[in-house]
């Protein structure tokens, strides 16, 4: 029998407890090993996504860097074809139909995706981008200016550009959206892309328009032309003026540019330069006299040679001028009109040297005459140091004859100052007749001039009633001493006549009538000087892209200085591409070397500091000193064709642009002081020798003395023209697309 | 319990055991080479959005100055360095020294840069191809394995 153990019921009890302790600790290990299973799966999850995370960000952001540098790229191209420019037009449009197709990935961005399937990553990307513009509301102005409907809410806008892309990696889709703001400016400021010539503060080179407080009539003048080595009484005054002649023979007076002398309600006078014989001296400037601004004269279209007065020796000399006839037969007021030149005050070569007249002994009662030879006669010889309608061409055979200028409209209180000489000739009168002499008041008669053998005495008489004494005396027009009582006999120096009336008038703030309808409100202090403020006015706390009213409310990029500025323009490539309102930081400013490229991409260079500038010539071949002949008819008929889209505006804000080169094609230069009180360097040339310059000057006062000097130093004529594109009804515009994104968001889909 | 009961126990638990120990060793191994790979992504982002964020002439300069065919070891990251040498880890420096001489010892990284023109100076964009290399296992060249990354850089500049 075999014996057989039978465990004890504590045996049995025992060897369950360690079977359920050994179940138990597998358990735990088991529990254990599939959390770190999980944990271990988890985390291989976590960093595949990761990995896909990774990837899709970046390919997203080099596909979205690709769609937008497309954009920046075509937004501004015109393109040959209306495929290739799509983009130009939609912006230049409303903006708010479907965002046009234009997109093309460039090949490194385009092989990405093949090149990651190596990596294990299968990409599938959308590569039609989601794109629509968002937020677009009108660009604000200053205040002082009436917005027509052009530019509000069309022509200048701002608004935001909101781009998806997508791709799809290991089954989810991904999305990279970004808003990216972007303005649409013109190119030119607004107001002052319309002036050849702005100078809103140059009363403070006038501050009276007598002797030495008269530093605007410094240009000595002599026939037959300028340049002439003065007699030493006049060294100081050796110099050239600055002419402004047209390159535009359009009648539209918006072609040639504007012209601005302030302040707005100071007056200016500036003297005509005088001439030896009619029509004979270049270097006149009585051809802008036109007999019609007479009122005394009713029916003479021209002035002639007209003999005025006698010799000694008999002969009569004759001047530019004409006779009124008087009531009585035979009367007759002989006029003659004098420019300030050498030869009216030049007691042994001069107009009165062989005569028994002299200035005085006709114009004495004049006090604005009295005013002008106060100290002595040098200022007689002066004439103004601005020539704003260019040179005399009425000797040139290549223009209609008689000539008669240009359209050009001359803003401000300004004045043209020549003097006027009258005789009162009757039948038998002696010795030229009896000077009417100046008198302020208009029923003035002078006393009745005795007849020989006896008869009755001759009195002048106007020819109808109601013309006044004023209107037939000699005297000095615009004289600037009798504004007070003679104003209405002021002649401005403006040629333009809006009303075509034959009227020549003064033009005010008020009467500035761009082609582009943007123009000064008057009923919001719109005058040029407070428009000049608010355009310039810079806002500390205004952020890039920040909107505002004023020209920094325009800038799209700054730089931190002009090395990053320069390599913007891409100058080392044989570019100048500035496509919109820029701003260069930096006391040192900016210094250009001579940009002669003719892939300009034009725009506003606003420089914080002084700007040194050298010669821009759009491929002309200009050599050293004054342009040849040859090169000046092509230039011209580039300066007329050349687009808006060409043109530089350098602004400085230091009020500091000093020119080392003396030939600008296609340049506004703009240098103002807020607050200037005395007169300052804004815009000077280093070393000019024959300046050439084609766009439009913006400065508070040009420093003329200063200038004119230079000019004679060994400059010979100068010219600066107007570049009519300019003047445009419709401004070119760039759309600014700014370097940065907004509301940048990555997301799975 | 007899010491064969035991022994059968023991021979079971350890049959039971021994899965559950290799299948640890092998999750502690997978989560170290995770985090390796996870510190080469750190340095090849960080690297990759260095040079990206650099204007784009700055960047290419950079970015050939590092391409070839070289490997550079991590811990010669010049701006790595020069952060180790601030003034503001002085008194930790050897502490944070060591730890990144632990860690990113074996790490290594080149650059390959593609201009769009396919010459030596790109235009409009260039793209950056990072490989950052580790040794999965330390003692062994032979395991080293790299994770690549690309980006593409774009010219501000029309």
């Amino acid at each position: 029998m075999a014996l057989m153990r039978t465990p004890t019921p504590s045996s049995r009890c025992r060897r369950g407890t360690i079977t359920i302790i050994l179940l138990g600790l597998l358990s735990v290990m088991l529990f254990l090993a599939f959390t770190l299973f999980q944990r271990q799966r988890g985390h291989g999850h976590l960093v595949a996504f990761g990995d896909a995370h990774l990837y899709a960000r970046y390919f997203l952001e080099s596909h979205l860097g690709d769609v937008l540098q497309q954009l920046r790229l075509k937004i501004n191209d015109p393109g040959k074809t209306a495929g290739d420019r799509v983009l130009y037009d939609y912006f230049r449009g409303d903006a708010t139909g479907k965002f046009p197709a234009f997109y093309q990935p460039s090949p490194l961005v385009k092989a990405l995706p093949d090149e990651w399937t190596d990596l294990g990553l299968e990409l599938e990307p959308e590569w039609a981008p989601d794109i629509k513009v968002v937020g677009l509301e009108a660009m604000q102005y200053p205040p002082c200016l009436q917005v027509p409907e052009l530019f509000s809410p069309g022509i200048e806008r701002r608004g935001t550009v909101a781009v998806t892309v997508r791709v799809t990696l290991e089954g989810r889709r991904y999305a990279l959206s970004a808003r990216v703001p972007f303005t649409v400016v013109c190119r030119l400021n607004p107001v002052f892309r319309e002036f050849v010539f702005f100078a809103d503060r140059l009363d403070l080179e006038q501050a009276r328009p007598f002797g030495k407080e008269d530093k605007v009539n410094i240009t000595f003048t002599k026939s037959p032309d300028y340049g002439q080595e003065p007699p030493g009484d006049f060294a100081d005054y050796k110099g050239f003026p600055w002419f402004f002649p047209s390159s535009s023979d359009s009648p539209d007076p918006h072609a040639h540019g504007k012209v601005f002398l302030g302040a707005d309600d100071k007056p200016i006078y500036l003297n005509l330069a005088g001439e030896l014989r009619y029509k004979e001296s270049p270097v006149s400037d009585l051809w802008m006299i036109n007999p019609r601004w007479f009122k005394a004269n009713k029916d003479i279209n021209e002035f002639s040679a007209n003999p005025i007065f006698m010799t000694r020796s008999g002969e009569m000399v004759r001047f530019r001028g004409m006779d009124i006839k008087l009531p009585l037969r035979g009367h007759i007021a002989k006029m003659g009109i004098f420019g300030f030149s050498h030869e009216l005050c030049d007691p042994d070569n001069g107009l009165f040297s062989q005569t028994t007249r002299t200035p005085k002994s006709i114009w004495a009662d004049d006090p604005s005459f009295d005013a002008l030879t106060a100290e002595n006669d040098l200022p007689l010889a002066l004439s103004s140091a601005l020539k704003l309608y260019g040179p005399n061409l009425e000797d040139n055979p290549d223009v209609p004859q008689p000539y008669t200028g240009f359209p050009r409209q001359v803003f401000g209180n300004v004045y043209a100052r020549f003097l006027m000489l009258t005789f009162f000739e009757f039948p038998s009168a002696q010795g030229g007749g009896q000077i009417l002499p100046y008198h302020g008041d208009g029923n003035f008669r002078p006393p009745p001039h005795p007849r020989f053998h006896g008869s009755e005495p001759a009195t002048f008489e106007p020819p109808e009633p109601g013309q006044k004494y004023t209107w037939f005396m000699s005297r000095v027009v615009s004289g600037g001493a009798d504004r007070d009582v003679l104003s209405d006999d002021y002649l401005p120096y403006n040629l333009f006549d809006p009303l075509g009336k034959g009227n020549r008038v003064l033009l005010k703030a008020a009467d500035f009538a761009p082609a582009d309808g943007l123009r000064l409100n008057p009923n919001r202090n719109g005058t040029f000087t407070t428009f000049a403020r608010e355009w310039m006015s810079f806002d500390p706390k205004l952020r890039l892209g920040q909107p505002g009213t004023s020209l920094q409310a325009r800038v799209c990029a700054i730089f931190p200085n002009q090395k990053a500025f320069k390599q913007y323009l891409r100058l080392d490539e044989g570019k100048c591409w500035v496509d919109g309102v820029v701003y260069v930081r930096g006391e040192e400013g900016l210094d250009l070397e001579d940009i002669t490229t003719t892939d300009i991409r034009g725009g506003t260079i606003v420089v914080e500091g002084g700007i040194r500038l050298g010669n821009i010539t759009h491929g002309f071949a200009f050599k050293p000193g004054p342009v040849d002949p040859a090169l000046l008819d092509p230039l011209i008929d580039y300066i007329g064709k050349l687009p808006q889209s060409k043109i530089l505006t350098f602004v400085s804000r230091a009020g500091s642009i000093r020119l080392k080169g003396d030939k600008h094609v296609g340049v506004q230069l703009v240098a103002l002081t807020p607050g200037v009180t005395g007169i300052t360097d804004q815009i000077s040339w280093e070393s000019p020798k024959g300046i050439f310059f084609a766009g439009g000057l913006v400065l508070d006062t040009p420093n003329l003395v200063r200038r004119v000097k230079e000019f004679g130093k060994d400059a010979g004529k100068n010219m600066f023209l107007y570049v009519p594109s300019m003047g445009d009804a419709k401004p070119d515009t760039v759309v600014q697309v700014f370097p940065r994104y907004d509301n940048y968001d990555f997301a799975i889909e | 319990m007899t010491m064969l009961e035991l022994l059968v126990g023991l021979v079971i638990f350890s049959f039971a055991i021994l899965p559950i120990i290799s299948f640890g060793t092998s999750t502690t191994r997978t989560t170290y080479i995770t985090g390796k790979h996870l510190m080469a992504g750190q340095i090849a982002t960080g690297l990759l959005d260095r040079l990206l964020a650099l204007p784009f002439d700055e960047a290419f300069t950079e970015a050939t100055k590092l391409a070839g065919d070289q490997p550079h070891p991590v811990l010669e990251d010049p701006v790595l360095a020069e952060m180790v040498g601030h003034q503001a880890l002085a008194e930790g420096r050897q502490i944070v020294e060591s730890d990144l001489q632990k860690s990113f010892r074996f790490f290594e990284f080149r650059l390959a840069v593609d201009t769009d023109t396919g010459k030596a100076q790109p235009t409009r964009q260039f793209k950056i191809t990072v490989f950052v290399s580790w040794r999965v296992e330390e003692g062994n060249e032979e395991t080293r394995t790299a994770l690549i990354l690309q980006g593409v850089k774009f010219n501000d500049l029309l």
